[in-house]
């Protein structure tokens, strides 16, 4: 990821998880994340128009539930947090590539961001997409997540 | 005065958080009615009176901008104030839709003094709580 890129990214993802999850998201070398155990999720919205790629984001499965949590003012336990963990995560990816992409093209391109899309992930993909250079590693709330942007704009 | 509200939005999630928003806005509502996409928000237009309507812009089977076209398209519905609720920041996008009729933008992540706000000039009332 290039270094301005980088930066966007960074700042985008602190404040869109500090307003739409109440959590904080710090910056880590990739190579200082912590163990983050075996199941994963990952919701990827692609982008189409001036700028085309993809944002992904990869977390532990059980963040999903946390962030449903915060996000409708409930204790992680309760069966609402459960019901909508992975729709709070989806929702956290279209809102996170929204503000992205005006961070990155400005307002008046023209930039198409697809419905979010959820899979599953195992270890050996979460490694698979930690090695990657277009992959950021945070902390988010002492839990381990990557952000993967890729874009190539479009040749004027 | 306590208004029927609609919310228009795919995720579950940002539906649930209108309704707890409401809430802690003090906005009084009457009924709360809420759709997944445009075809189902079309639907319950059909059927309820609605005096506010909140719709998202990205959505699965009838997106935002073809529900506000639509509306506008009945004499009836084409009344209904539309705030577009969405994290794009597409100038154009939203220009488009305000020139449909929607009369009012909300980025996401929104607050409920927003929301408040929103309502207070669209329903032209000065304290909706």
């Amino acid at each position: 990821m290039r270094d301005e890129q980088a930066g966007l990214v960074i700042q985008t993802f602190r404040e869109v998880v500090r307003k739409q999850v109440f959590m904080l998201a710090e910056p880590i070398d990739k190579s200082l994340l912590p163990a983050p155990g075996e199941d994963f999720r990952c919701a990827r919205v692609a982008i189409t128009g001036d700028l085309s790629g993809a944002v992904s984001l990869v977390v532990p499965s059980e963040l999903c539930r946390e962030i449903a949590a915060n996000m409708l003012g409930v204790v992680s336990k309760e069966h609402l947090a459960s019901f909508r963990a992975e729709d709070s995560f989806l929702e956290l990816a279209n809102v996170f590539t929204g503000h992205l992409r005006g961070a990155l093209v400005g307002q008046g391109a023209r930039v198409r961001a697809m419905l979010p899309e959820l899979s599953t992930m195992d270890l050996t993909e979460w490694r698979a997409y930690l090695a990657s250079p277009d992959c950021q590693g945070f902390l988010v709330d002492e839990t381990p997540v990557l952000v993967k942007v890729t874009t190539e704009a479009l040749a004027s | 005065m306590a208004f029927n509200i609609l919310v228009v939005d795919d995720s579950g999630t940002v539906r649930d958080f209108f309704a707890k928003t409401l809430r802690l806005a003090q906005v009084p509502v009457g009924t709360l009615f809420q759709a997944r996409n445009g075809a189902e928000a079309l639907s319950i237009l059909s059927d309820h009176w609605v005096d506010l309507m909140f719709t998202d812009i990205n959505m699965p089977v009838m997106d935002g901008l073809e529900l506000v076209r639509r509306m506008k398209g009945d004499e009836l519905l084409d009344r209904i104030p539309v705030v577009v609720v969405s994290a794009e920041q597409d100038q154009q996008g939203i220009e488009e839709l305000m020139n449909l009729g929607a009369r009012a933008y909300v980025r996401k992540p929104f607050t409920p003094e927003r929301i408040r706000e929103i309502v207070e000039e669209q329903m032209g009332v000065s304290d909706a709580r």
